[in-house]
């Protein structure tokens, strides 16, 4: 169990870690590839840092090896081809799609995600009028995880800590992993760049393994 | 209560399936899952004579559920007790703890009612929407029928009513079963 | 703890390297301008935790979709997501008939959340057509719009902009294409259009009979039939409602149904006594050699025909006509020799002359009876000429203006009337016929009257620029919907041609891949509206927001105000109301006329404002026929025009006769070109789409599979099995879809339901089934309409 206030310096360092790699799908996932993504990712992301189930393909290697607009060309192509349309979309990021009956948006998992976030004090973000985004959306739900890092981080007592992680442990098994292996599936088979068929391996994988790890830490 | 069913005035059913979309809004269905069908039965030839065509084409449409049969096979034939009749309504529900999903009611029941969910590996089928029932509203595919062509209530006030016909062109025979169903047949399915 | 988290890892499961391996992936935040990781998720407001659920709310909305039944949905919405529809539930009595959901109504929700609706405004990246978008924000996308519109009208004037027909949101007051029409007229003005792709036949010939369209009566009347024609009239797929509830009624009273069709209609099957299939484009002869028997078997109303009709014989003709035109001599063949008996008509019309003769004499004999035409027939090449043909036999058989009777032609009627938010003026005042626009595009300057071009000045021949900026708003009509899809892709992909294509839509059908700017539509369930149906109409529904604005999508409403703006007349555009106040404004101005319009608390508790049929049953034309001397139809000589001079007069006698005649078609069973491609090909309304919409809805498509309908005969010829995939080709293009084989269709004919999205592979072949593929753009001689049930092919296996 993680002590109250009392967090090694290693574990801080672990807990970044993580919040990194769900920084890194956030970028990943939540907008097209432009210049600057390309140049964050290529500098902060060790490409043979990942272990060895996910490097077998070495995607995301390859990718940064192909020439530079090229594959950033290929990359936003994939990204709005598989995520936001305007045709149908072969991998819909929501997690209603991928559990709920019909492939539709706001079946069950919206409102449990919903009731999730809403434990934790928070909501989605909304403009006056206009509904942007499900409530579980891909990117909502590994912001939340996120956001929930931080709050193991901060905490000022072991129950807040405690409280956070089982937040995590909440997401990560009861939404992420029942979700991510098909749509990283459906990414994998519909995915033309070397990026998206990388990420995909990494979003499936680090899912899995850190629900793993909070378990263990629970 | 006594024992529910349902009637169907097939010459009126136009083959519209909002009965079937009904029933799948109201149990969330799947594609490839729905526990209320409409068949379409169509037969008979043209008679060509010089330039004329003469038809002798007889179309009807059938909607079937569950009729919730009084020798329900799927009960009889259910290895682990799942599939069972209730008491107060005579209506057939299967009892999701029990169900294995092997499947041996869908080849027992002559009308195809029981419908198999991938996703759970569980059985399912018509529940004649007894939560809607208890609410006191109409089952989904009654509400639904824009030719007012489905009705139910106690079979025995159906019965006196609409007559005793549960056999017609397509369905199989009720001895089987016993279904608590009546129809007007279309003139076709006679 | 002090001996670290490693360790504590280290004796559990998860193996030390591959933590090392994780944690050595990503060794610094990931943090991209404007993406951080807080930026999507806020504390909640209120601090309230676990927000207990709100009360189910239940809000009536309607589909202002382009439907002919207009149901009563009710929305269940809780925490501002619609879970669970229902309809309509009150009590179902024969003046006030429940307005059920059909199913397409049931799927209203795979619409609304389907995950493949369009979210964002996106601009066209590669070439037209070729379907590559790029996200751009409204900002953008208003900025590019003005610009461009600004810049086309500078250099080709007011005249060269265009919004196309498009009916994906109508019987609405706030609607797509009459807004940007507001907006256009307020900045110099526009190119408009007249017709429709539903009835421009009919809307146009019914007048020349009647004086006006409005020649429907209320549906109780069929019940007071003794006999109902449902001639090409399949209201069981293309109405529902209303329509089929009083056909039905009509039935259990006995009264006999006779559907004529080439394909064994749902509504045949299940409302008719007696199918009788006929071969496509052939109707008017079939009335032709109907009117032959009632004239000779002496059955028509003397009287009637004498007191209120022009132009039955030789003795009712209007000045200033040669001998031999009347009606009577065209049926005996007087002039031409050739009388059009019931057995010259078989040859023509595959139906017997023994069956034509029977009902012929069963319509003239059993009165009142109810000639109802569809809107199907008056779709192909000379659709006029079914339109009148039935009036005519209307009015000689004396079933005008009399209940039970039904006066045939257009058929609107309409007893609640809801007010739109006005158009206001157009500074160009020209039309076009709808159908014209792909003519407009390419050859526009010389578009002249004969074209059927209108408001043309003393001294302007044509119109004075080409088509060059298109709005396509709510609409397949660009590409999906137009006949001879592949001339019109290749009009559409030349840039050079139209130099703006601004496209608002919910999915991505066949027409937004052609946009230049694509903008996000919000649904009926988004915003404010109120819709009526086609008529009959019996009720107006509010149609209510229930839900909040998906994704980034914005109402019609909302975005051209944001494009009013930028071209600086937001204040006369809006004129200071959102959607919300017009819709209250709306209401406000049909009480004016009709006292017992809900106000908008009443309409909102109601939902919907259904008139009943007691004391309210109108039978059209009664009063002309009740008290003539008062009471003139509204044509110019007061009577039932049987021969119109004003056709006359057009001197074009062969394509626009003076009376209803039949004429061979193009593309029809006589044309020489059956040698290359034997069959005529129709299309159809299926029940599961409405016209194109929700043809991307898998439970309709369960429903409903896009299949072709043939015949077992024309099968077994070319060796097709049921289920085969074929290949259906003309000139025009290629088909490939599966086949239902079914003697449902007469033979020599086949069947494709319309509105499938049309899906060219690379070679141009369509792969799901669009009819208009294979249509052709020639219009009719009098509407200018579209002849979509005009086509002869050929079908192959695959």
């Amino acid at each position: 169990m993680i002590q109250a206030g009392l967090m090694g310096a290693d574990k801080i360092e672990w807990m970044n870690a993580r919040k990194y790699m769900y920084q890194l799908l956030i970028v990943m996932f939540s907008t097209p590839m432009s210049q600057e993504s390309y140049s964050l990712i290529k500098d902060n992301v060790q490409t043979n840092g990942f272990p060895e189930e996910i490097s077998d393909g070495d995607f995301l290697k390859s990718f940064f090896q192909e020439e530079e607009s090229f594959a950033i060309q290929k990359a936003r192509e994939d990204y709005f081809r598989l995520f936001v349309g305007p045709d149908s979309l072969p991998c819909p990021p929501w997690e209603s799609v991928y559990r709920g009956k019909d492939r539709a948006l706001f079946d069950y998992p919206t409102f449990e995600v919903r009731d999730l976030y809403s434990s934790f004090g928070l909501e989605m973000k909304k403009q006056e009028g206009q509904h942007d985004e499900a409530d579980d959306h891909l990117i909502y739900e590994l912001e939340f995880m996120s956001i929930l890092i931080d709050k193991v981080l901060d905490a000022d007592s072991p129950a807040e800590q405690t409280a956070a992680l089982l937040g995590q442990k909440k997401m990560l098994d009861e939404h992420l992993k029942k979700w991510i292996p098909d749509l990283a599936q459906d990414i994998l088979t519909n995915a033309s760049s070397l990026y998206f068929q990388g990420s995909a391996n990494i979003l499936n994988s680090f899912i899995q393994f850190d629900s793993e790890l909070v378990n263990e830490l629970l | 209560m006594a024992q529910l069913g349902f009637y169907i005035n097939n010459d009126y059913c136009t083959g519209c399936k909002a009965c079937v979309v009904a029933c799948k809004d109201k149990n969330d269905n799947e594609v490839g899952v729905n526990f209320r069908r409409v068949y379409e039965h169509s037969e008979g030839d043209y008679v060509e004579r010089d330039h004329a065509v003469i038809q002798n084409i007889q179309t009807f449409f059938t909607s079937i559920s569950c009729n919730h049969c009084e020798n329900p096979k799927c009960v009889e034939g259910c290895p682990t007790g799942a599939m069972y009749k209730r008491e107060e309504d005579g209506v057939v529900l299967v009892d999701h703890d029990k169900c294995v999903g092997c499947k041996y009611c869908v080849w027992n029941c002559p009308y195809g009612a029981p419908q198999y969910n991938e996703v759970l590996g569980k059985m399912t089928k018509c529940d004649f929407c007894i939560d809607l029932i208890s609410a006191g509203e109409n089952p989904a595919c009654v509400g639904s029928c824009p030719m007012r062509a489905i009705e139910y209530g106690p079979i025995e006030e159906l019965r006196a009513k609409y007559g005793n016909v549960s056999d017609i062109k397509g369905l199989p025979n009720s001895s089987i079963t016993k279904p608590n169903l009546v129809i007007t047949a279309h003139r076709n399915a006679k | 703890m002090s001996n670290g988290f490693f360790n504590e890892l280290n004796e559990k499961k998860i193996s030390r390297r591959k933590f090392i391996k994780w944690s050595g992936a990503v060794s610094a935040p990931v943090v991209l301008g404007g993406i951080a990781t807080t930026g999507n998720m806020v504390k909640k407001a209120g601090a309230e935790l676990a927000a207990k659920k709100a009360d189910e709310l239940v809000l009536t909305t309607c589909s202002t979709v382009n439907c002919g039944g207009r149901c009563l949905i009710k929305a269940h919405i809780n925490n501002g997501v619609v879970t669970r529809l229902t309809t309509d539930t009150k009590a179902d009595t024969f003046e006030l008939p429940q307005l059920r959901a059909c199913i397409r109504g049931r799927g209203y929700r795979q619409f609304v959340y389907n995950p493949d609706r369009l979210k964002y405004p996106m601009k066209r990246v590669g070439k037209r057509g070729e379907g590559k978008f790029e996200r751009i924000s409204w900002e953008e996308a208003i900025d590019y719009i003005a610009k461009e519109l600004t810049r086309i009208t500078e250099k080709y004037g007011p005249a060269s902009r265009y919004s196309n027909y498009a009916s994906g949101h109508s019987g609405s007051i706030i609607g797509a294409g009459n807004m940007i029409q507001r907006l256009f007229g307020l900045t110099g003005g526009y190119l408009g259009f007249h017709n429709s792709y539903s009835s421009a036949q009919t809307t146009n010939a019914t007048p020349f009979t009647y004086g006006t369209t409005q020649t429907g009566s209320t549906l109780d009347n069929l019940s007071h039939s003794k006999m109902i024609i449902l001639w090409g009239h399949n209201p069981v797929e293309t109405r529902f409602g209303v329509t089929d509830f009083y056909v039905r009624k009509a039935k259990e009273n006995g009264v006999k149904i006779v559907v004529i069709d080439p394909r064994q209609s749902d509504t045949a099957v299940a409302l008719a006594d007696e199918w009788i299939p006929i071969a496509p484009t052939t109707d008017a002869a079939m009335m032709d050699a109907m009117t032959h028997v009632i004239i000779t078997e002496n059955l028509y109303d003397k009287s009637f025909v004498d007191q209120y009709c022009v132009g039955f014989d030789e003795n009712h003709m209007p000045d200033g006509v040669p001998e031999g035109e009347s009606l009577k001599s065209y049926i005996l063949g007087e002039k031409d020799g050739v009388p059009k008996t019931p057995e010259w008509a078989e040859k023509i019309t595959r139906v017997p002359a023994s069956t034509i003769r029977r009902l012929a004499r069963e319509y003239a004999t059993n009165k009142p009876s109810a000639l109802m035409q569809g809107w199907g027939p008056q779709r192909q090449a000379y659709g006029e000429q079914f339109v009148r043909g039935g009036t005519v036999l209307a009015a000689i058989t004396g079933n005008v203006g009399v209940k039970g009777g039904w006066a045939s032609g257009a058929g609107y009627i309409s007893l609640v009337k809801t007010t739109a938010v006005p158009k206001g003026d157009n500074p160009v005042g020209l039309t076009i016929p709808c159908f014209l626009w792909t003519d407009a595009i390419v050859r526009g300057t010389e578009m002249d009257a004969k074209d059927g071009v209108k408001g043309l000045a003393e001294e302007q021949d044509t119109l004075p620029v080409n088509m060059k900026a298109m709005f396509n708003l709510a609409g397949n009509t660009l590409i999906n919907q137009h006949s001879d899809c592949n001339k019109t892709a290749e009009i559409l992909s030349d840039e050079s041609l139209l130099e703006l294509i601004v496209v608002s839509e919910i999915f991505m059908t066949p027409s937004a891949k052609f946009a230049d700017i694509l903008l996000p539509s919000n649904t009926f369930m988004e915003r404010w509206d109120v819709g009526t149906t086609w008529a009959p109409s019996q009720q107006a529904i509010l149609s209510q927001k229930c839900i909040e604005n998906m994704y980034e999508s914005k109402s019609d409403y909302e975005w051209m105000t944001m494009l009013a703006k930028k071209l600086g007349v937001e204040q006369k555009f809006t004129e200071g109301r959102d959607e919300l106040a017009w819709i209250k404004w709306s209401i406000e101005e049909s009480r004016k006329t009709d006292p017992n319009f809900p106000t908008f608390e009443e309409f909102k508790k109601e939902g919907i404002y259904q008139v009943s049929l007691e004391g309210n049953s109108v039978v059209a034309f009664e009063q002309q026929i009740k008290d003539p001397k008062n009471n003139k139809f509204e044509t110019p000589s007061g009577k039932i025009e049987i021969f119109s001079k004003a056709l006359w007069d057009m001197n074009d006698h062969e394509e626009i006769p003076a009376i209803p005649k039949y004429i061979s078609s193009w593309e029809g069973p006589e044309d020489p070109l059956t040698e290359k491609y034997p069959l005529q090909l129709i299309g159809w309304h299926y029940k599961r789409r409405c016209h194109s919409t929700f043809d991307n809805n898998k439970w309709l498509e369960e429903a409903g599979p896009q299949v072709m309908w043939m015949n077992e005969r024309d099968a077994a010829t070319r060796n097709i099995k049921d289920g085969d995939r074929v290949k259906i080709f003309n000139d025009r293009g290629e088909v490939h879809m599966p086949v239902k084989m079914t003697n449902r269709v007469i033979p020599g004919t086949i069947a494709i339901p319309q509105g499938a999205w049309w899906s060219p592979d690379k070679d141009g072949v369509d792969q799901r089934g669009n009819v208009n593929t294979l249509t052709s753009q020639r219009p009719s001689p009098l509407a200018k309409g579209n002849p979509q049930h005009t086509n002869l092919v050929e079908v192959a296996r695959v």
